[in-house]
């Protein structure tokens, strides 16, 4: 045996890991998804019920709802982070690490105290509305008969709510890969650009952009695929206004029992994943970097 | 028109002095070499040119247009990167081409200037060839390709050798100059590489912690360098304390490395005890007869073309002494005694007052 192949054996632990908590459950979901629910029974075989009922206009605008969500997040952590990713090439290290601190910080504090700590911020009796109603703006509004008589600014329990707090939390997941990609720039390649005659403007999009796209790639795909399975924040802070597929499984089994259909559904989530994956990869290699 | 002047241009960052109160003209079409060690303020002084970096005080000028504050994209002059810095997502066309599009040039002739580019520096039929599919030496010429295109007022070269072997190095460098000399475009060239330096340039402007040491021909700052640290600097040197045995009139009597010279009497012979240059390949080494200075061979690298003996004289200085391997040349071997044979025209009494500063 090799040096090589006997240090292999030090992956033994985390692939035993692996095997029980991961491939397992997959598999026991596959199986289960294939399976019939009758009458509070689930019987195994090759049935496709789960999946066509996914396919029912109510599941399937739950599920353009989750993608669409994901999508306005995956967007949004693009627009914020990019800004905070050239920001972190140009300060001193120093500085760097600061910025870096705050972008991780939201996946340092638990997600229900955030969510908490953001209802208290964006809630009808939050921090905004009070400031809102004290100089007024609310009664303009009320008046207006832009909000009801007795609601504030509608900042949650909507999709700009969970937008909103998904986003504060998978911010670190699309600047890293950027900021990674921008350091990877040679500074002398942007000198050249301008030494050549290109404004600023020519520059971010002729090469600091295009040559980010691999970072700016990796975080879509990755804050993407995040939101997809969005269960906590949507809970929290949709107010029961805003449904997502991981809502809709989680009720199917802890509700009624519905194992079946519940894995149908997470296997439909899983294909959606896996396609972004597939995308993502096609993506990266048209990108000539 | 496109001559390039530095007036009283300095440079710090802090408190740290990068150029102090850099003077210096490049005429028209020369070819001029910033040389100096790292760290001595020659590519700081190419970065003001280029905009890049803005001096603290003083002004540059290109003809009589004063360029400081400009921004670097409205300066017009051509800079190629040490690592040529071509853009990697881009074509070798695209690249070369894209001063032309950040300039709205029309695509029509944008085509004819990229043939007669691509032309210039012998690279057609590469149009279409990424950066990462070339040799070195093929980036290299799109880069130069890429800046010359918009026929700049000024070339800079940022030590564009540097990552090439050394083989290409010598060819890229000839062919660089035949191409400078063709276009008759004013050039810095930045290295710290002598030999580069010597072969390519009209003048060189030698720099050491950001302080202009000399400017001069190759020839000039070889044969007579302003102070010891150029003379050490430009190739190999012999730098040996003399000292004067008669002076007066049009010639002085030294004594050095126990040899009796008379040599020319300098301008500027302000001591007793002057250090005097010999360069190794102005010294022979004869068989030990008659009655001039001895000294012993201590270590004999042989070179194929050359011969570099270390030799030990009578006084105890350490010479070194380059022979080029011809069958005429006595060829003395380690431990031979052999007698020196200076020539007395190549010496040259190092200037002292300057010398002491640089120390």
């Amino acid at each position: 045996m090799t040096a090589n192949k006997r240090s292999m054996t030090l992956l033994l632990p985390a692939l035993v890991l692996y095997l029980i908590t991961f491939t397992a459950p997959l598999v026991v979901l596959l199986v289960l998804s294939f399976g019939r629910f009758d009458k509070s029974i689930t019987t195994l075989g090759f049935h496709l019920d789960g999946y066509i009922k996914f396919f029912e206009p109510t599941y399937l605008r739950v599920f353009f709802d989750t993608f669409f969500i994901s999508l306005y997040i995956t967007f949004f952590c693009l627009i914020l982070s990019f800004p905070v990713a050239i920001l972190m090439r140009r300060v001193q290290p120093f500085m760097k690490n600061i910025i870096l601190f705050c972008v991780i910080s939201p996946l340092l504090t638990s997600i229900i105290v955030r969510n908490s700590a953001w209802m208290l911020v964006l809630g009808n009796q939050g921090i905004i509305n009070q400031f809102a109603d004290y100089i007024g703006l609310n009664d303009v509004l009320r008046d207006m008969g832009l909000i009801s008589r007795f609601a504030g600014l509608p900042l949650m329990n909507n999709v700009f709510g969970v937008v909103l707090g998904t986003v504060h939390v998978y911010l670190p997941f699309m600047v890293l890969p950027i900021y990674a990609s921008l350091s990877a720039i040679n500074p002398s390649i942007e000198e050249s650009a301008r030494n050549l005659g290109a404004s600023s403007m020519q520059l971010f999009r002729n090469i600091t952009w295009p040559l980010s796209l691999p970072g700016v790639i990796a975080g879509c795909t990755l804050v993407f695929i995040l939101s997809m399975g969005l269960y906590v924040t949507p809970v929290i802070m949709g107010g029961n206004k805003v449904v997502t597929i991981p809502m809709i499984i989680t009720g199917l089994v802890r509700d009624r029992y519905n194992w079946p259909t519940a894995s149908a559904f997470s296997v439909m989530l899983l294909i959606t994943i896996l396609f972004t994956v597939y995308i993502s990869r096609l993506l990266q290699r048209s990108v000539k970097v | 028109m496109s001559k390039l002047t530095f007036e009283n241009v300095s440079r710090y960052y802090g408190e740290t002095c990068a150029v102090a109160d850099l003077n210096l003209s490049v005429n028209d079409g020369e070819f001029l070499t910033l040389l100096g060690p790292s760290g001595c303020g020659k590519t700081t002084s190419l970065r003001m040119v280029s905009g890049f970096v803005e001096p603290t005080s003083g002004r540059i000028f290109i003809g009589d247009t004063d360029i400081t504050g400009v921004l670097p994209e409205k300066r017009s002059i051509g800079l190629v990167f040490q690592n040529y810095a071509l853009f990697p997502h881009m074509t070798v066309g695209e690249n070369v081409t894209f001063g032309l599009k950040m300039a709205k040039v029309g695509k029509a002739e944008q085509q004819t200037r990229l043939k007669e580019a691509l032309k210039l520096v012998q690279l057609e039929g590469l149009v279409e060839r990424m950066p990462r599919e070339l040799s070195g030496g093929q980036q290299q010429r799109v880069a130069l390709a890429r800046s010359l295109i918009l026929r700049p007022n000024v070339l800079l070269l940022d030590e564009p050798f540097g990552a090439l072997d050394k083989q290409l190095r010598d060819y890229m460098r000839a062919e660089l100059r035949a191409l400078q000399i063709e276009l008759g475009i004013t050039t810095i060239f930045v290295t710290h590489d002598q030999d580069e330096a010597m072969s390519m340039s009209d003048r060189i402007c030698i720099m050491n912690h950001g302080h202009v040491n000399q400017i001069g021909t190759p020839e000039e700052v070889y044969r007579t360098p302003a102070n010891k640290f150029i003379a050490e600097f430009m190739g190999q040197s012999n730098i040996l304390p003399a000292s004067v045995v008669k002076s007066g009139g049009k010639t002085v009597t030294i004594q050095v490395a126990g040899a009796t010279l008379e040599i020319d009497a300098p301008s500027h012979m302000d001591s007793k005890q002057p250090e005097v240059l010999i360069r190794p390949e102005r010294i022979s080494l004869q068989p030990p007869k008659g009655t001039g200075a001895k000294a012993k061979v201590i270590d004999k690298q042989y070179f194929g073309s050359l011969i570099e003996y270390t030799v030990e004289s009578q006084d105890g200085s350490t010479l070194s002494v380059t022979a080029a391997t011809n069958k005429s040349n006595h060829e003395p071997s380690e431990g031979d005694m052999v007698m020196l044979d200076i020539d007395a025209s190549a010496v040259f009494v190092l200037p002292q007052r300057e010398a002491e500063n640089q120390s």
